[in-house]
């Protein structure tokens, strides 16, 4: 790759050799097999892939892939694909001279939805096309990676596939099985083009003349020891991967979901989806369907996202022909912001005098501080703490004991939560750098790698730009916090243009935001280190009438799409918690981290406030 | 020289901060490959960052580095040569073919819009068969015009100078389909017009002056290949300018007038140059002293006398434009952004005058 800066790159599907795929590709995702699943269970299961646009979904899938699996074969012993390779052949995906798994790849398209209106067939006929198309396309779909796998030419050799599969239950009525692949693919291509020609017509559809299928039998005729080059097995299983399940109708994926799970065939069947379509599935977790939602993964396993996302780091900034690496300092640079701090020591020791003056109560305290030994950026900080302590204190209706605190009892006080907090006000107070280092960028990133790479490009330019001006590639704290903030508030504007209804969202996410703000900068710090989220508690709402959850109430309406929307589309995330009742779950909203930056909020998540539904409403509308 | 190494002398002569180079530096590398570096007329192993590292180097001051650099940015108009290649793909569905429908329609005496009876008519393939196709200048890509819109190759010249034994054989050739047959419209093909100067000269003379005189001289085998009662002239520009169009079509009516003719003539092209451009030059008075600072007197040769030349840094005749095509600049470019490498400043985008005495003009 011959780039400047390949943080640029975007989705896997538009990086088109697959040599520079995986040069870019950080295995750690498959970390998902190898700890939560014994290698078998891996290919037994029926696996969602969930997540928001650009966590790496189709990343994941691309890899199982017959041309990505024997580049890295053919590569197996290079230092960049070595770790990767490893990971494969743990989960048994491919062995040290062969492809044990055979990846057939199926993206879902718009034009499947367009089936569902063609009011002018019949529901049950609309069903059966729906089948034939995606048996004929899950069926030269297997050929293609078979010849591809076999590093075989597509379509001249499809004949050299011997398709042995023993039609008992009569699903090929047009054609003798067993059979070539040319065969086979002929048949499956004709059907697929029928129905194309069906979707392609002008005039009133006449479904009669296409082969109309019952059931998806591909899945089950297409097993590993039915296909044979050579008289040879050459898989042990066939993974069947269906992307993009989202863009299905509702009732196509309903009805496709139901039918697999259903049949709970022997193939081994991932499907990959994105958030927008909530999970309704009454089916229990682990035993009909196992699901991977990537960003929940990572949720659970920040310092494991953070080595994810240095290693991408690495691997792009190795593909960039100039030859930079991507380092982000994660200290404050005390000798460009000296002043700052020693300004900030003045008024902060101004504010704590003018704040006691009227009491005795913090004389041990303000001595400890006057006299701490450490530099202004320390002092500075544990001026705030104090400060923080003292504004506690001070709002307790107790009645005023004139003793004075001890150094001792302002240690016990002074906890992560207030420390967390004090540099958060400091920082805005002084305006000081706070959103700066990698693993600031990691929490920013929400899990989501797309994300992370829209906030490293901007960095990893200005990295190139220093260094082709012969200086230190490092960025400063202050430069880094810029940065961040102008592409947050870059993000913020284009929400106009990236979101339906954006309006009412973009009012929605002011008002919570301004509400957290409020919140968080509160000077006891009540929510330390500040306020990111909400929980929807519907209980509480007095009924005056006997009404609907907010759910299913039309009152609802513009908080239901807000919510659906940011959840969509990576404004929102959900994270549960326990808290209350013995085993009792709540969701918790919080907002997506690099929202946080744009309202000048802290990253870190537990701080959440409870709303009633018609509270959140009230956001929507002003 | 290395594009990294052009890049670090960019940011030094410009006196870039880390900022301003993750501006410029994307912007000017997207630009360049997409368009800048195919420039035919860089020096052998240059490309355009280079050539921009060059010309920037040759200014005085770091004001004027970065009114040059804003002249580039603001101002320049690339016409690249993928630009120019569709503007031949389309030259004869967007202007030959409706000319050639019209016509057809009013022979036949029914409306121009019942598009696919007038196609399916054989009147209309005579017509088409009856039109031959001259260039005007190498620019004009006539063999690559003439693929496109499926001619016959007897109906194509390449050049507006046609010997009598081609002119001969073409007709020869035309009779063998259409017996009796003679040519009855004529479109005249160019690429770029900024002025309209070398086509029509105060004097009559020029390029329409010599194939006008050609028609009408019944002493030429051109002559006798025209069918002159019904006979139509089209010129037909892929660029040009509002100004040359006036120009040009003013020329025609002197010529009408020498000639005494009276034929339907049209002046047209694909993508128009409107006034806008050059007022965005010539209103902008920093970068009208940084050109004329810059200039270097020995271009001006007997030839660009011939156009306006008060103010000639502004190229020939005052054009003021910003335009620089894929294979020269025209002399109607501002002359800073073209002047030969062996003057006093040098042009960004050197042209190459295609006569030793810079004859060359659009």
């Amino acid at each position: 790759m011959n780039i400047r800066n390949p943080f640029l790159l975007r989705a896997s599907e538009r990086i088109e050799s697959d040599t520079g795929f995986l040069r870019l590709y950080s295995p750690l995702a498959l970390d998902y097999f190898i700890e939560n699943t014994n290698v078998d269970e891996i290919w037994n299961r029926f696996l969602f892939i969930r997540s928001s646009p650009g966590a790496g979904k189709s990343s994941l899938l691309r890899l199982f892939e017959p041309d990505s699996l024997l580049t890295l074969l053919n590569r197996k012993s290079g230092d960049e694909f070595k770790e990767i390779f490893g990971k494969l052949k743990k989960i048994n995906a491919v062995s040290d001279d062969r492809i044990k798994v055979l990846g057939v790849s199926l993206t879902f398209t718009r034009n499947y939805e367009i089936l569902e209106s063609f009011t002018g067939i019949q529901q049950v006929n609309r069903l059966r096309l729906f089948y034939s198309l995606l048996n004929s396309r899950i069926i030269t779909a297997t050929l293609r990676a078979v010849l591809s796998a076999a590093r075989l030419r597509f379509p001249e050799d499809l004949l050299k596939i011997d398709f042995i599969y023993k039609d008992d239950n009569l699903f090929f009525k047009k054609i003798n099985v067993p059979c070539d692949g040319q065969v086979l693919y002929d048949w499956a291509a004709g059907i697929e083009k029928s129905i194309y020609e069906l979707l392609d017509s002008f005039l009133p559809g006449s479904s009669t003349s296409i082969e109309g299928h019952s059931e998806l039998f591909s899945l089950e005729a297409l097993r590993p020891e039915f296909i044979k080059i050579n008289g040879k097995k050459l898989f042990d299983r066939v993974l069947f991967m269906l992307d993009d399940v989202h863009k299905l109708s509702s009732n196509q994926r309903e009805i496709l979901i139901s039918h697999l799970l259903e049949k709970r065939n022997k193939a081994t069947i991932w499907l990959s989806e994105r958030l927008e379509v909530l999970n309704n599935l009454k089916t229990n977790r682990g035993r009909d369907y196992e699901e991977l939602n990537i960003e929940n993964y990572w949720k659970d396993r920040e310092g494991k996202f953070e080595k994810l996302l240095s290693s991408i780091a690495s691997k792009r900034a190795a593909e960039s022909r100039e030859g930079v690496e991507f380092i982000l300092d994660s200290h404050q640079n005390e000798l460009e912001l000296a002043l700052l701090f020693k300004n900030a020591k003045a008024a902060l020791f101004k504010e704590i005098a003018t704040l006691t003056s009227m009491t005795s109560k913090f004389d041990e305290w303000k001595q400890y501080l006057f006299k701490f030994d450490g530099t202004d950026q320390d002092i500075c900080e544990l001026a705030k703490q104090i400060e923080i302590l003292i504004q506690r204190n001070l709002a307790r209706n107790e009645l005023p004991l004139e003793y004075s605190l001890s150094i001792v009892e302002l240690q016990m006080r002074i906890d992560e939560k207030v420390v967390q907090a004090a540099r958060l006000f400091l920082c805005h107070q002084f305006s000081l750098p706070y959103y700066f280092g990698m693993s600031t960028l990691s929490k920013l990133s929400t899990n989501n790698v797309e994300q992370f790479l829209s906030f490293s490009a901007p960095l990893y330019e200005r990295m190139l730009s220093l260094n082709l001006s012969m200086k230190s590639i490092s960025i400063s704290a202050k430069e880094q916090d810029r940065t961040i903030r102008k592409i947050a508030h870059e993000k913020w504007k284009d929400l106009d243009k990236m979101i339906p209804e954006s309006a009412l969202i973009t009012r929605f996410l002011t008002n919570f935001c301004t509400f957290c703000f409020n919140e968080t900068f509160r000077g006891t710090a009540p929510y330390a280190p500040g306020v990111n989220g909400f929980n929807i508690d519907a209980t509480r709402t007095i009924k005056l009438f006997n009404e609907e959850e907010w759910m299913n109430n039309d009152i609802f309406a513009d908080l239901q799409t807000v919510i659906n929307l940011c959840l969509a589309f990576n404004l929102l995330h959900i994270k549960e918690v326990m808290q209350g009742k013995k085993g009792e779950k709540k969701n918790i909203y919080y907002l997506n981290r690099w929202l946080c930056v744009k309202f000048d909020l802290p990253l870190n998540y537990g701080g959440w406030r409870t709303k009633k539904p018609d509270e959140l409403l009230r956001w929507t509308k002003r | 020289m290395r594009t990294t190494l052009a890049e670090t002398l960019l940011a030094k002569i410009m006196d870039w901060n880390p900022q301003e180079i993750d501006h410029e530096r994307p912007l000017l590398q997207a630009m360049a490959n997409l368009k800048w570096n195919e420039y035919q007329q860089f020096s052998p192993g240059t490309r355009f960052l280079e050539s921009l590292v060059k010309w920037l180097q040759q200014f005085e001051t770091l004001e004027d580095k970065k009114i040059g650099y804003r002249l580039v940015k603001d101002h320049l108009i690339f016409i690249s040569n993928d630009q120019m290649a569709h503007l031949v793909n389309i030259l004869f569905s967007e202007k030959i073919n409706p000319i050639l429908i019209r016509k057809t329609a009013s022979e036949k005496g029914i409306s121009p819009y019942l598009i696919t009876k007038i196609l399916n008519d054989p009147l209309y393939n005579q017509n088409l068969r009856m039109s031959l196709f001259i260039g005007l200048s190498d620019g004009s890509r006539i063999d690559h015009f003439r693929r496109i819109a499926f001619l016959n190759n007897e109906q194509v010249v390449a050049t507006y100078s046609v010997s009598d034994s081609k002119m001969v054989d073409m007709l020869k050739e035309l009779q063998k389909e259409i017996p009796g047959s003679k040519f009855k419209t004529i479109f005249l093909i160019d690429d770029f017009t900024a002025s309209g100067m070398s086509y029509c000269r105060s004097d009559g003379g020029g390029k329409l002056g010599k194939i006008f005189c050609d028609i009408f001289d019944s002493q030429k085998s051109f002559f006798s290949a025209i069918d002159h009662t019904k006979l139509e002239v089209h010129i037909l520009f892929y660029i040009a300018t509002t100004d040359a169009l006036e120009n040009i079509k003013q020329g025609v009516k002197i010529l009408e007038q020498k000639y005494k003719f009276d034929l339907k003539c049209t002046v047209e092209c694909l993508l128009q140059i409107d006034n806008s451009v050059k007022y965005k030059i010539t209103s902008d008075s920093e970068l009208m002293l940084f050109m004329e600072k810059y200039f270097d007197s020995n271009i001006i040769d007997e030839h660009y006398k011939e156009g306006k030349h008060d103010s000639p840094y502004l190229g020939f005749n005052e054009s003021s434009l910003p335009i620089i095509l894929n294979h020269n600049t025209p002399n109607n470019t501002v002359a800073i952004l073209w002047m030969p490498v062996d003057k006093k400043y040098k042009g960004l985008f050197p042209r190459i005058s295609r006569h030793r005495e810079n004859k060359y003009e659009y």
